[in-house]
Order: C-alpha cells, then structure tokens, then sequence
C-alpha cells in the first residue's frame, strides 16, 4: 500500500492503522453510493433514475461530514447546512429514532433552490445520537408558481413553491399524516412527489442499517477516531495543494443574464482568490439582489465554489469536513445577488448565479495554477465549461395516463460542452462542473416517461472553443410535444450571451440557446416519409423571453443548441493532424478550422501541411499587424496550459519568453488587445452566441508583441477597462522547478 | 512456464453422483477448454484422472491451439489426441477472445444504420460523465467506428411501437452499398429506436442487406438486447458484431477440427453470465461470451474455496494478456446488472469481475509524459515477449522475470523451448536507457509496475467496496501469477495465498467443474391484479421451459436431470427497478398473484426500510425468471496422504534470483512434481511447476496441502 503508507500522519492522531482508516473512509463512501442505489433503485422519476439528480451524505454527531456520494457534486454544502438549521429549530433531546425531517429553502434550511428537497435522519447507537443521514433529490414538484421547483416568473421566495425550514414529518417511521395531506394538496403530481419522499427515506434508512451494522463490528470509538483521522488527512492534502498555488491575489469578473423584468439584466459578480500559504479566502461580490430567480443563496454560493475545487484542485481528496477547514469564505454584506436574503427569489440560486460562481472559481484557480512553480498544479488548469444551460419545466395530462404529469428533460442540460485540460480535449457530454454523475436518459425513456418525441440530439460542431486543446462540444437537441393537448411551465437560459472563457490564450466556446417552435414542417415531412433535421424542420419561433413562462401545444418543439467549453493554450499550436481529423470526422466545421486553426485540408481531406504552415504565419502577422519578431521557445518548452510565465520577478511569454514587464503591473499592457463583439465574431465563425443591443459582449485578445501568440482570451462588456492580473506577493515572483 | 505441458495425474476417487467405472452415468470423458489472449489451456478429465494441457494461442486458427493442448493431455493419460476426442462426450470452452477484442478496441470495421438523428448516440455514451471528481479522467468515449460509418436512416418507430415514418428501403439499400464500397465496413450493425417494441423495421433492413450483401454479417439491436435504452442496446449490436469475426474463427475452426478428429460428442460454450451455451448462439450473438474465461475461473475458484472451507476470497487470475479479479462472499459471485466495456455501456448482466490489461505479455514503455509504464498494451502470443525470439521487441513482464532468474530460461517447457534471455536483456536495457537505468533497475522496475497496478485492482474490489482484504484469502491462479502473488498480498495485508493444483488452466478447470446452467428472462409488464394475469405467466412460462429444456437437450441435458428456479421481478407502477420474488414450480393462480400484491410492500419495507412502500400504487409483474441447472458429473478429488520427506527429493539446487528491490540472492530452487503434499519450503525460494512458476518471498513459507495445492502463509 505504498501510496497510503507514505502519508505522515497528522500530528495529533499519531497511533493508528493507516490501512484500517482507509477501510474506514471507504466504508463511508461505500454507505453513501448504497444510500444513493436505494434512492435510483426505488424512485420512479427519470430525474434520479436516470440523470441521478441526487446526493448522500452521512455526517458525525459534530454535523461534520464523513462521507458523500457524488452525483451532484454542489450539494457537498447541503447536508450540513440542512443539519445546522434543524438544530436552530430543535434540540438533541426532542429527536428520537425514526424521525425525519424535510428542508428545501435555501433562505432558511441550506437547500441550493426548492426544487432540491432534502431529508435528514438521525442516527442513534445504545440509544446515543452518533451521526446523520441526509439525503437529496429534485422533487418532481413543489407546488408555487413554477413548476418542478423552477419559478422562472416569480417575484419573491414567497410564490416559488412550498418552503421548508427544517421540520419533522416523520415519527416513529411513519409518515405524518397531516404533513403527507398537506404537501399532497399543494402539489402538482402529488402520489409521484410522496413517492419521491418515500425513497430519500428509503435511503436515509439504508445509511442508518448499514452505519448501524458498521458501530457493531467496529464500536464507537473505533468509528470516531477513523472520523477524526480522515478528516485531518483530507484537510492535510488540501492545505498542500492550496501550498503548490503562488501567494498573491487572483480575480474574476462574471455576469448572470436575465431578462424576465423587461429588460435584458447582465448582473455582475466577482471572485476574488487570496493564497497566504496553505490558506484559501474565497470573497465573492456581486450587484444587489433582483425581484427576479437567479439570486445567490450561500448554499449554492459554497456548493458551487467547493465542488470546483475539487474537480480542478482537491480532485482526489476525500470528501469530508477536512476539505473545508483551510478556506475561508466571504460573502460580503446580505442583499447581493452572492448573499441575498428574503423576500429575493432564488429557485434558479444553483444555476443563474451559481454557475457564474463556478466559472469564476474555475478562471481564478486558472490563473494561479499556471504560476505554480509544480509541474502537477500547472497540469490541473483548465478552461470554463460551457455552465450556459436551458431548463424547462411542464406540466400537462398526458393522453396515455389520463393524468396531470410534469415533465423535467434533463438530455439537454447533459450534453454541454466541457472544459479542455492540458490532457486531453474537453467532454462534450460534461454537462455542468456541479453534475458530476449526470446520465443522459435514453430517448426511449424520455419518450416513454413523458410526452414528447425526440427528433433528434446531435453533436453541433465548432462549439468547443478551439485551442491546443478544444473544449467540449455542445449537443444539439428538438424535442417535440407529442401525445397531449398542450402543457404550460417555466423555461429559462441564464447564459445566451456571455460564453465560457478559454485559458492560456484557448479561444471562448459557444453559448447555449433555444427557441419555441410553432407550426413547423413535421407533420409534412413525416407525411413525405422523412424525419425532420435541424436545417428542415423550419416553423415559427414564439417570441419570449429567454427566462419565463410558457404554454406549448402539441407539435411545438423546444429547438436547443447547447454551447461547448474553452479551448486551452493558442488554437495555432494545436496538431494540425488533429485538426484535419476533427474535420473529416464533422466535430469541426471548414471556417473554424481554418481561421482559428489555420489549419488547410485538401479536397480529399487530407492535411495540406504546407499550406498549413503558410496561414498559421499569415494568422500571426494578422494579429500583430507586421511579422513576429521572435522564435518560439521548443515546442517541449510551451506548456498547454501556460500562456504567461513569471521569471525573475517580471512577466514573461509562455510561448516565446519574451519580456511582459514587471509583476507589479498588468502584462496585458505588454501586448498587443483585439477586441471584438463576441456575438458577430462567432457569427462568421459558425459558432454561436446571441447578440445583445444594449453593451455589447466582448472578447478581448491578448498577443505578444514578439511572437503573436495568443496569451490570454477575456470575456468582458463594453465599457468595462482590463482585466485585472494576477498581483503576486513578493514570495511567488520567481519560479523554481 | 507456457507452452505445451500436463500436470501429473492426480488419483480421483468417486464421481458427484456415483462411482466412476462401468456406470453408463459416468461420463467416459469430458474435456474443458479454456482460449486465452496469449494460451490455451486445457483440463480433460478421464478415466478417472484430471490432467492438463496448455499450448500458444494461434489467433489465425484457434484449433490449432486447441488441439495441441488436448494433444499434450492426452499424452499425460495414455491416449491419442483421437482416442481421447472419441471417448468425449462433452467439450466446453471458454474464452477471453471477447473480452480482449472489445478491451483492445481490436475488431472489424462495423458499418452501422441507425435511425435518422441520432448518429451521436456512441458518444454522448449515456453520458459520458464519470461519478468523479477528477476533470482529467472526463473523456470522450473512442470510436469504435470512424463516424463516416454510421449512416442515418429514415424510419421511426414510437413508443406505442407504431411506425410514425415508414422504413426507407431505397435509403437502406444505398447506405448498405455506401458502407460496403466507400467506407470498407466489414460487418453491419442495425440500431433502431424502440426496436425492442417493434422490430420490423430492423428485421426489414436486414432482409435488404441480405439482398444487397448477402456474406455480411448482421447484429440486429432487437436481437441482441430486446430491452429499452437505446444507448445500451446500441452498443451491444456494434460490439456483436465487433468481435462477431474473432468468435467465428474460434468456433468454426474448432467445431471442424474437432470433427475431423474424430470427436461426436457435445460442443459448447461458457457465457459471461456463468453457464455453457450452444454453439449456433455463440455464433449469433458472440457477446454474450464476454468474460466467459473469467467467468470460469470464478466457477471453479467456489467449488475449491468449498472445499477447503474457506468463504471469502480473493480470486486473481493472471495471463498473458490481462489480470482478472473479483471478490467472492459467502462462497456467492457478484452478478453486475448492465455492464459496460471501456466506459461504454451494453446491458448484458455478467459476473462481476474487474480486468486490467497486466499479464505476461504486456508491454513495459514510456508514456507521452515520460513515466515507465507497463501494460495494457500487450505483445500477445505473436510476436509474444522478445525473449520467444518470434519477433517481439520491446520488453514484456515475461522477459523481466527470465531476466531476473524467476523463469530458467534453459528448462522452460521441460527444456524444450530455449528462451533467448540476451535478447530480453537487450530488450530491457533499451526500455531502461530512457531513465539512465542499469538492467537491475529496469527489472527491477517493471516488475514493481506490474505488482502495483494489479495491487490497485484488488483494492478495487475490496477496500473501495468497503471490505477490508486481509479478511481474505487470495487464490491465485493463471499460468503468470504465482510470481507475483505473496508480492501483491504483501501490499493489501494478505497473510494466505493458495495457489490451486491446475493453476495455470484453472479456468478450463472451471469450466469442466461447473454445473450447467442457463438464465432466461421474459418481460411481461402486467399489474399483479390484472385479471389475466394468471393466464400470460402460464403462457410465458410454458414457453420459456420448451426452450430451456430444448437448449439443455441440445447440450446433452436430460430433463430428469435439469432443475428449474423459478422468479419473477416486481415493483410498484413508476419505478424503474425491481424486486426477486422466488416463485414455486406451481402455475401462478389468480389468488396467488393477488397475495403476491399484498405481501409485496412488506417485503419492500423490509429492503428499505418503514415507511418507504407506494402506498396505493399497484404493482407490476415485469419478469419472469428461470434458470436451468443441471449437476454434472465432475471428478471429485480426494486427498492424498502427507508426506513431510520429500524435500531433498524435489531440491534441485541454487539459482542466482533478482529480489525486490534489485539485488541478486542465490536462491533454493524446487521441483514442483517432486514436492509432496504435507511438505513446505521457506523463502526465498522458487518452486518450478514446469507451465508456472511460484515465487516464494522471503518472509513467505508454502506448503503443499492434501490436494496438492500450495498455500502460501505470510510470516509475521
């Protein structure tokens, strides 16, 4: 077991089997997957079954976490929060065995938007409470203005759905009948959303029989002290990591769209990351709360931020309390967007602001992992995954039930483009940062749970952004309502005209958009024996806006186009090889690959390396408006992810070495800036992001002055200055290898 | 230790049912096989003696192998190759040709038509998406075929299992033509949606193709997985007929082979799911032998784990090609319900065993990070490692262990193969010179690489499923492992290793010892109080016993010997998975199926817990479940006296021996035939079984036990 031997061990827990503790963490993980199998194998909404839209999590008696199973990975804030406000509404001594207790709110009970119910469960061992389970699914609905807990048009918390504050429903594992009427009279679909509370208790149950089965074998003292020791084992490896990351300050600008108020809101936050040696302090900002859904909530705030770490950073740490011990986390004054307090709304605090988080998060830890001066911290950059998501929510009577049914189609929300790594290209079925076990539910179950018909999901091509290294495409998808009158719900796109960011000088991706589609040519097409394509199936688009509520008949269809991720490092340094094989293969179309890749393929396909050569050149001296001047370092030298070094205590090329000035000022001066409307610089390009009238969408590109390589990409608004650098503490200024 | 050598007789007194002799019940003999990536193995029992074979896997005529190693057992009992094959009553065969083929991404080009739209269905996979943190272990699933080969149709098929749009023949015939002379496909897959429901339109294309291209060979997705999910099912018709040409040539060319030997007896074939099958099935749907060698391994890893009374155990089988582990609990296999290969999901239900590409033949290298690396990559039997001298070369765990003086090059096979160690030497320094390594440390190296990476496998399957592993023994089998097995137990705390009698067949040994068995399953898809729903189990269940009684006779299975276990699957109306319920070989009444109903939230609280029933929801019959089984006769052994004098005897001198960290140690070495049961021997120390060799460590004893097994103990 050499690589678990070769951990020192924590100073205060000096005796014990470090083969024993991992059996231990592993038995805790293992009691959540099994908690998270009851909850897929006993529930009967695709949304679990299928998309595992669901998390676990079993917690020690200080309502520190021991174990997580991670299917939705933002939920690692939930469980304690949840936990921490039944504490505020009950004591120890009022809670017995087989009570259980619902929490949905993230204003008062920790949950990342009322959809997402939770149900906590004490443990108790010789009648001592030893530990909790918590468990969480999407709720097939929660009642209030929208539907499946998605209040796309709502004004306050007050209208988004029931709201619950940590209390008992169940006693003595019966299901209190007065709750289980009331909830049933406030909900559409009420039998499939009692049914939905009765498999999270069939798995807090699990977790109970199988800890109880553990304390037995191994007692409780045992049990405590592997707690303790992996706890301190986690928060060891994260205090190295954040140690690998160089002192100084790092920041990332976002905007959250939305337009359900009128006019089209980009709402700004920002991430700020300060490294002091082996900590991490998180300050989040953002624009004053709105009467519209997308407001933050801290659940969602810390869920998302954490879950990027551990995906980028902590990507091997077990997750439990230790992960959160060395960072600390600011979220400003109450009333932000980052912060807001009731009556904001907040059923999209997961999505709108949230995804603007991890984006952030992800952009910062960027920065900083280029500069650290290990080799493994510099690997773990990565560009920003699409995060741009259409939702919608329905409900109608399907014909072949007779019953109202709601409808949540989670394919769409899969197939986002992810984001490139030094290692390979970007997943184009990566989904969000947060969905780390997402599924995409198969077309037969989609079409047999629900109304619709698929009629197709394909890859769109070029929506990666290109780059050394491409980010993920981005699926397109049309479904069509299909075996009901007409269905009516919520739908809503946070991220139309803001696309994710490349890094190290990786190009955007595409953004994510949709249209509602009426009196399309399907029914003619089938009629002439042919199934509809993107390019065929015309039809007339609803004009509505990207966030409200809708009413659809049977034969509209919801026509999406996902994005995909960044790209990594200057798109010209991607093997052209790579490029033709993309190309022939249709996950890159003809101008991408030749105006961001210069890369020319004969009629054939196949690569014409010296014209290749020739466009790349020319590309160059586009950028810099005469030739470089400088030779690029060795191609074993340049580091994907790394477009800008720091070497004696000055900023320097990644790619050429060439002199930015020093770290004490902005390297972007150094450069030579393009910047460009977004919008229709991808229109030529064949990718996609939607315009926006009113302060336009920029990309501003950032090139060396000697070799017009392509150092950094920001993503900014019209009248917004440079971007900040990274301003390094005196300590990080040189590198050593 | 590879090649063609048998064991010795071992002395077999009574059958599982009656006494071996004259009674027409005792079969005269019965022959398992067992067709690995780099060997073929094979454990014949006769006469009332087991005795092994073991040859090269010949990929370009699998029964060339085949019928060496049967040639090689039978002269270890006093036959002819024909004298035995004409006393055989029953030949059963597994193998890892699947396996391999669909791990290695190795197989035909498969041109596949696929309903209009839905071309991207092999990548997005289901969602790619793994249940990790780590960004960097997120890929896109590979192709299995360049996208050009996948050619949309127009046709569909809608959950009612009408036909929204008709098939498009003149498209069907065009891509057919388009498949065969543009992109060069060599087999076809048909994937349509909802074909499950309503297959004619899949079963219309094939007639078409069989117009079109008439020597295609075609997997419909209907035929393969009839189940819903299209991804899986999809999936599973590419890989049919991915591995559709690997499998045939084993079939064909072994069924002829055999025939031509002069053997009539029964030919069958060990599915993934652990149960012979005919060889028409395997020949139409050759993925359900996915795992099969593995599968019986596991087979015959239960009936000795019974034997020696042990319960939990770590099974290892190490080859040429690959390292196979799982756990057993209770004497109990794991069933792993919708399995996948590389990521790639396929449905079909199989034993649950974990396989990484570590064996023999795998290839040590240096990655595009500039790290040592061995496997999974692996040299095969051709050219095979380099010190074979057919051509390999680059360095393979074999020549490592020759190197190191593991293996004596100058008696493998009995001293009929030389092993050209300067070659391996060569080989190995060149890999070594990469990191400014001298021989010792190259060797020293990929040797550490290879017990490290199947250490990690076993921790897969035991501490990351929350099971401590020193509360197992690890059995250790596979012509390969008992090099490296006290290593890999050194690492997870394993104190006892036994190394089984046949290990290096041990899975044709499986094979041989494994009760007939067969799965079937039919979906009903009826509420419990259905008024009919008597009467459509009755019909269902009729037909499912003709079939499997038919099948079974097919396979040389009377009916007085079969015994079936009856089960259906059920669950409330929503929910997607479902709950056994054995069932009695009585008809379902009416009655029953409704008491059935009313006990059925009592027996899903008690999996899940108060409080947790579908109050009010109904609940579905979804299937019917039957398998057949059939106790064979199988050798039965029985133990021999202990003899602890046999030391000098099997001693045959000293041997210079590379230890664990690079240092050469002169170490005792043994003769494995001259070592009696009740002897046992101190690390270090090598123990040369003639088709394997055991590496005994230095803080490591192995005795012999009365079966002849050598059991491994720790010391402490």
């Amino acid at each position: 077991m050499a690589e678990i031997t070769t951990l020192a061990t924590p100073g205060e827990l000096a005796d014990y089997d470090i083969l024993k503790a991992e059996v231990h963490r592993k038995a805790m993980e293992e009691i959540t997957m099994e908690m998270g199998i009851t909850l897929v194998r006993t529930s009967g909404s695709p949304v679990v079954t299928e998309a595992k839209d669901l998390s676990c999590s079993v917690l020690d008696d200080k309502v520190e976490q021991i174990g997580f199973s991670s299917f939705v990975g933002l939920h690692i804030s939930t469980s304690f929060l949840g936990i921490r406000a039944l504490l505020q509404n009950y004591t120890v001594d009022e809670l017995a065995a087989g009570d259980a207790f619902i929490v949905n709110d993230p204003h008062s009970s920790g949950a990342l938007h009322e959809g997402d119910v939770g149900v906590i469960m004490p443990y108790f061992f010789g009648g001592e409470l030893v530990a909790w389970g918590y468990c969480s699914e999407h709720t097939i609905d929660v009642g209030g203005s929208g539907v499946s807990g998605f209040a796309a048009s709502a004004r306050d918390c007050y209208s988004e759905g029931l709201r619950f504050p940590a209390l008992r429903f169940m006693k003595e594992r019966q299901l209190s009948p007065e709750w289980r009427m009331f909830i049933a009279n406030n909900v559409r679909a009420p039998s499939a959303v009692l049914n939905d509370l009765r498999s999270m208790v069939a798995a807090v149950n699990t977790g109970e029989r199988r800890l109880i089965a553990l304390l037995e074998r191994i007692g409780l003292d045992e049990h405590r002290k592997f707690c303790e020791v992996n706890k301190g084992l986690s928060e060891r490896i994260v205090r190295q990591r954040i140690a690998a990351l160089p002192d100084g300050r790092f920041e990332s600008t976002d905007w959250v769209e939305y337009d359900g108020l009128g006019e089209p809101l980009l709402l700004r936050i920002t991430t700020v990351m300060t490294i002091d040696g082996d900590q991490m302090k998180l300050t989040f900002s953002g624009d004053p709360q709105i009467s519209g859904p997308v407001n933050g909530a801290p659940p969602a705030i810390l869920g998302q931020a954490m879950n990027t770490l551990q995906c980028v950073l902590f990507y091997d740490v077990p997750a439990n309390a230790g992960l959160w011990r060395p960072i600390e986390f600011d979220l400003g004054p109450t009333g932000t967007i980052v912060n807001s307090t009731p009556p904001a709304p907040v059923s999209f605090a997961h999505v709108g602001t949230g995804m603007r988080i991890d984006k952030t998060v992800r952009d910062v830890l960027a920065q900083a992992a280029s500069l650290s001066p290990d080799a493994r911290i510099r690997a773990r950059v990565s560009s920003q995954p699409c995060e741009c998501l259409f939702l919608t929510t329905l409900t109608g009577v399907d014909r072949r039930s007779g019953s109202p049914t709601v409808v949540f189609p989670v394919a769409p929300t899969v197939g986002l483009g992810g984001p490139a790594q030094t290692t390979d290209d970007g997943q184009d079925t990566y989904s969000n940062t947060c969905n780390l076990g997402i599924g995409m539910a198969a077309v037969e179950v989609d079409e047999s749970t629900a109304p619709v018909l698929i009629l197709w999901r394909k890859i769109q091509p070029s929506t990666g952004g290109a780059g050394i290294t491409q980010g993920g495409n981005g699926m397109t998808t049309a479904f069509q309502i299909y075996g009901t009158d007409q269905m009516s719900g919520t739908v809503s796109n946070n991220g139309a005209e803001v696309p994710p960011r490349g890094a190290a000088g990786g190009m955007p991706g595409s953004a994510t958009d949709y249209k509602v589609l009426s009196d399309t040519h399907f029914a003619r097409l089938v009629e002439q024996g042919k199934l509809p394509g993107p390019q065929t199936l015309g039809g007339r688009a609803q004009e509505i806006p990207a966030n409200t509520t809708v009413t659809v008949h049977e034969g509209d269809v919801f026509f999406v186009t996902n994005g995909g991720g960044g790209g990594l490092g200057d798109p010209l340094l991607r093997d052209a090889s790579h490029v033709a094989r993309d190309r022939a293969d249709g996950y890159v179309n003809e101008r991408a690959a030749r105006e961001l890749y210069g890369v020319v393929v004969a009629a054939d396909g196949a690569l014409d390396e010296a014209a290749t050569a020739g466009a790349r050149a020319q590309i160059r001296r586009e950028r810099l408006g005469s030739p470089p001047t400088r030779e690029l370092l060795p191609s074993r030298e340049i580091e994907v992810g790394v477009g800008v070094r720091v070497s004696g205590g000055n900023w320097s090329c990644g790619y050429c070495g060439d002199d930015l000035g020093p770290i004490g000022s902005n390297y972007r001066s150094a450069c030579v800036e393009r910047r460009r409307p977004v919008a229709s610089t991808f229109a030529e390009l064949g990718m996609k992001v939607r315009p926006r009238a009113n302060g336009p969408v920029v990309m501003c590109e950032y090139f060396c002055r000697g070799c017009g390589s392509c150092m950094r990409t920001d993503i900014s608004v019209e009248g917004e200055g440079m971007a900040p650098a990274p301003r390094l503490a005196e300590s990080a200024g040189t590198r050593t290898e | 230790m590879f090649g063609g050598v048998t064991g010795d007789p071992v002395v077999i007194v009574g059958g599982a049912r009656t006494p071996h002799g004259a009674n027409r019940d005792q079969p005269r003999a019965l022959i398992g096989v067992d067709v690995g990536g780099t060997h073929t193995d094979v454990c014949v029992s006769v006469g009332g003696d087991v005795v092994r074979g073991k040859a090269l896997t010949t990929p370009d005529d699998y029964s060339s192998g085949v019928l060496e190693a049967i040639g090689v057992a039978a002269s270890r009992c006093n036959h002819t190759t024909a004298s035995l094959l004409a006393e055989t009553e029953a030949l059963v065969s597994g193998t890892t040709v699947v396996t391999n083929a669909l791990t290695e991404l190795r197989g035909a080009k498969v041109g596949v038509l696929i309903t209009s739209g839905f071309k991207d269905v092999f990548r997005f996979a289901g969602g790619a998406r793994r249940p990790l943190y780590d960004d960097h272990q997120q890929h896109n699933p590979p192709d299995v075929m360049p996208r050009t080969c996948i050619k949309e149709i127009d046709e569909r098929i809608v959950a009612d299992g009408s036909a929204l749009v008709a098939l498009n023949e003149g498209q069907v015939r065009q891509a057919v033509r388009d498949l065969r002379d543009q992109e060069r496909a060599e087999v076809l897959a048909i994937c349509f949606l909802w074909s499950f429901r309503n297959p004619a339109h899949e079963r219309r294309a094939r007639e078409i193709v069989a117009e079109e291209w008439p020597e295609a060979f075609v997997t419909l997705s209907s035929e393969i997985y009839p189940v819903i999910r299209e991804h899986e099912r999809f999936f599973s018709a590419v890989f049919n007929s991915y591995c559709q040409s690997t499998v045939v040539r084993l079939l064909d060319t072994l069924a002829d082979r055999l025939e031509a030997e002069g053997f009539a007896g029964h030919l069958s074939f060990f599915s993934g799911a652990g149960g012979a099958i005919t060889r028409e099935l395997a020949g139409r749907l050759p993925l359900l032998l996915l795992a099969s060698g593995p599968a019986g391994g596991v087979t015959g890893a239960i009936t000795l784990a019974k034997r020696m009374g042990i319960s939990d155990v770590l099974v290892g089988d190490m080859g040429g090609t690959s390292f196979d582990t799982t756990l057993i609990r209770g004497l109990q296999p794991i069933l792993r319900p919708r399995a996948e290969v590389s990521g790639m999901p396929v449905g079909l239900k199989i034993l649950d065993i974990l396989s990484i590409g570590a064996g023999g033949g795998s290839l040590a290298g240096v990655d595009s990070r500039g790290v040592p690396t061995v496997g999974p990559q692996s040299a095969g039997s051709m050219p095979g490692p380099v010190c074979y001298g057919r051509g390999g070369t680059e360095p393979t765990v074999t020549d490592a262990a020759v190197v190191a003086g593991h293996i004596d090059p100058s008696n493998y096979l009995d001293g009929r193969v030389a092993l050209d160690r300067e070659a391996a030497v060569n080989a190995i320094n060149a890999f070594g010179a990469n990191f400014g390594w001298n021989t010792e440390q190259s060797v020293d190296a990929i040797l550490e690489l290879t017990i490290t990476n199947m250490a990690d496998a076993l921790r897969a399957v035991t501490i990351e499923r929350g099971q401590d592993p020193r509360d197992c023994t690890m059995l250790a089998y596979g012509g390969t492992l008992p090099l490296f097995a006290a290593s890999i137990s050194s690492r997870l705390g394993i104190d006892q290793v036994v190394i089984p009698r046949n290990s290096s067949v041990f899975s044709a040994y499986g094979v041989l010892v494994a009760e007939f068995l067969r799965r079937y399953s039919r979906s009903l898809q009826v509420s419990l109080l259905d008024p009919g729903v008597a009467d459509e189990v009755a019909v269902v269940r009729a037909e499912m016993a003709r079939q499997a009684l038919e099948e079974a006779a097919a396979g040389g299975i009377s009916e007085s010997d079969s015994s079936f276990q009856w089960a259906v699957e059920l669950r409330f109306v929503g929910q997607t998975f479902e709950i056994d319920v054995p069932l009695g070989a009585e008809p379902l009444t009416t009655e029953g199926a409704q008491a059935l109903a009313e006990s059925f939230p009592e027996r899903y609280e008690a999996a899940y817990g108060k409080g947790t029933a579908w109050e009010g929801s109904p609940v579905m019959l979804v299937n019917v479940n039957l398998n057949l089984t059939a106790e064979r006769l199988v050798p039965e052994l029985e133990p021999v006296a202990l003899n602890r004098e046999s030391r000098e005897a099997a001693d045959k001198g000293r041997r210079r021996v590379l230890l664990a960290g690079g240092l050469w140690r002169e170490v005792p070495i043994y003769d494995g035939a001259a070592v009696t049961a009740g002897s046992s021997v101190g690390g270090p120390a090598i123990i040369d079984e003639h088709d394997t060799t055991l590496v005994v460590p230095p803080d490591w004893s192995c005795r012999r036990d009365e079966f002849l097994n050598y059991v491994m103990e720790h010391q402490r």
